[in-house]
């Protein structure tokens, strides 16, 4: 190589792409997938979908059965599971025990949970040897009445990774709720497939960052260790439980350093699952948010401090060495009127092309969030129109939108929720960070 | 995330079909190595947009992330298949020069981390917009950019 590292890589993109060929007469359903495409009409079930799929995959999972014997409501796609008994069976991998261990745990949120499941696989003596983490919870999406997928942020040292979490709700309709986690993990792990019979636990999963991942085995119902493996596809024989939680750890990256790869699933004693793991949830998850940010308030008022602008004008709003922030003038080529603003923070400049239309502003989704160029700290913030009077942070904060702006500091790897109160005292979540 | 909103979309299907369709190829080549299913993998993607394309706010972007998924269950379906061919065998096209040999061994990257690579250097994408076509925070994405190069840079001379 005569040239950066960077370059090379750009010469080799530009070397592939020229290589492609395209058929310059291919038309929109050419090729074998075509049938793979729902036609305008059907929208609306392929929305719903993700839901019930994400529905339909607790059936596979420790004992979930339990949910659609407790709870009538909205549970026809389960209809059909064999029933199992209540009693100690398992009924997820967190917490252990059964709905007598959930209903004492009392996990009334699937945050609440979600909180306990990750603080306890990742204290000292739950983790790998040697290995430390921690984790941090982001955006819950519901995706039904009694399930919801929660994010979730592991970190070690010097890695992190994203992931989604499937939890439900379990108890009865006339009790208070009672949430449980049924699987999940990282999004770079998936587990490919696993299947219990006789006391043999067989898998294979997907570990996109490399390294070896190490396999324990715990009786879902007590929470016991009763083995563990290493590497895909595994093999355990031997094994005494109705139920088995299956924890996965990838701790050590290829190049060696600590890594936060995590995922964990269960599986009844004659069932098999497959594709369990984040990349099962992220459609459902997805399609959560979306439905959520489709059904916020519209506000079609002004937006003044952007529409008084006069061509090559431009408001500074805050003018320091780590952020300046201004509203600047929309480009009038554009053959819609933009909403734009010039953010830099420290060390990089967003100024180029951070634009909204009025439609975004109105619907709460002019938004923006900004890296500091070392990561360390995120700049969220957004445009917002006249209705909007007050932001409210979780942690208590109270921001004043400025010239139809606002803005906060946060720490990277941090998910905030702010609620927007409009003057009229309509109001709307958004999460950013 | 940060992006374009001032880039507007054309009207109509068929016109972003018509802007977007040779890129949209490009991208899943380099995506997954394979030239054979570029044009599939592009129609699945046209398809998954097709009937939101009037609600989507942002037609590009949405293609953009769909296409990403698209080529990454195709990459999880042919794991298999790929890991037969061996890490130097997975693209199509012979290596004969440091740059395809340089194109062997991005084929042969785990997906995201070739996905973050292609996004950075091809699209020209902020870490930011690389995140949310990955649906993961721009920590992961530097986290797999880093891993990436230091992939390369243990393969290549």
């Amino acid at each position: 190589m005569t040239t950066s590292l960077t370059d090379d890589i750009r010469t080799a993109f530009s070397r592939q792409a020229e290589r492609t060929t395209i058929d310059p007469s291919a038309e929109f359903g050419d090729g074998p997938l075509r049938l793979s495409f729902d036609p305008p009409h059907r929208q609306r079930p392929r929305v719903l979908m993700p839901a019930l799929v994400a529905a339909a995959a607790v059936l596979t999972v420790g004992g979930l059965v339990v949910v659609s014997e407790l709870r009538a409501r909205d549970t026809a796609n389960v209809a059909d599971a064999p029933p199992v008994d209540v009693g100690a069976k398992a009924i997820g991998v967190f917490p252990a025990g059964g709905l007598d261990a959930v209903t004492a745990a009392g996990f009334a949120t699937p945050e609440s949970v979600v909180d306990a499941f990750l603080a306890d696989r990742t204290q000292p003596e739950a983790l790998p040897d040697g290995y430390t983490a921690t984790y941090s919870i982001g955006t819950t999406a519901r995706t039904g009445d009694d399930t919801a997928i929660v994010g979730f942020n592991l970190a070690t040292e010097n890695d992190s990774g994203d992931g989604l979490l499937l939890v439900q709700q379990v108890a009865a309709a006339t009790e208070p709720e009672r949430w449980v986690v049924l699987n999940g993990g990282i999004t770079t792990f998936t587990i490919d497939q696993m299947g219990y019979r006789n006391g043999q636990l067989t898998g294979s999963f997907t570990n996109d960052i490399g390294g070896s991942t190490d396999i324990y085995v715990y009786d879902a119902a007590t929470g016991e260790r009763i083995a563990n493996a290493t590497g895909s596809p595994f093999t355990i024989d031997g094994l005494d439980a109705a139920t088995v939680s299956v924890r996965f750890w990838n701790t050590v990256a290829d190049g060696g350093y600590p890594i936060a790869v995590f995922a964990e699933a269960g599986v009844n004693d004659g069932d098999s699952v497959s594709g369990l793991g984040a990349e099962s949830l992220r459609p459902a998850y997805t399609e959560a948010l979306q439905a959520a940010q489709a059904s916020r308030p519209v506000f079609d008022g002004p937006i003044s401090a952007f529409e008084g602008l006069e061509p090559g004008q431009t408001i500074n709003i805050v003018s320091a060495d780590e952020m300046t922030l201004d509203v600047v003038y929309g480009d009038p080529a554009q053959t819609e009127l933009v909403y734009c603003v010039g953010i830099g923070y420290e060390g990089r400049n967003y100024s180029a092309n951070t634009c909204y239309t009025a439609a975004d502003i109105g619907g709460l989704n002019g938004n923006f969030n900004a890296d500091a160029l070392d990561f360390s700290t995120v700049l969220v913030g957004g445009v917002v129109p006249d209705a909007i009077t007050e932001i409210r942070a979780d942690d208590g904060t109270t921001i004043t939108p400025t010239d139809n702006m606002w803005w906060q500091v946060i720490d990277a790897g941090r998910q905030v929720t702010y609620t927007l109160v409009a003057d009229d005292g309509r109001t709307a979540d958004i999460t950013l960070g | 995330m940060l992006s374009d909103h001032g880039d507007r979309e054309p009207s109509s299907f068929d016109d972003f079909f018509r802007d977007r369709y040779s890129a949209t190829v490009r991208l899943a080549h380099l995506l997954t190595g394979s030239n054979g299913i570029a044009e599939e993998l592009a129609q699945d993607a046209f398809a998954q947009l097709y009937p939101r394309f009037d609600s989507v706010r942002e037609p590009k972007s949405y293609l953009r992330t769909t296409t990403v998924n698209v080529c990454r269950n195709w990459h999880r379906r042919h794991r298999r298949e790929l890991e037969r061919f061996g890490r130097h065998g997975a693209s199509e096209d012979r290596a004969t020069d440091s740059i395809d040999e340089l194109i062997d061994v991005i084929a042969g990257l785990p997906y995201r981390q070739r996905a973050v690579l292609v996004m950075r250097y091809w699209l020209d994408l902020s870490e930011a917009d690389i995140a949310h076509s990955l649906d993961c925070r721009p920590g992961t994405v530097k986290s797999l950019h880093s891993r990436a190069l230091a992939a390369i840079r243990k393969e290549l001379p």
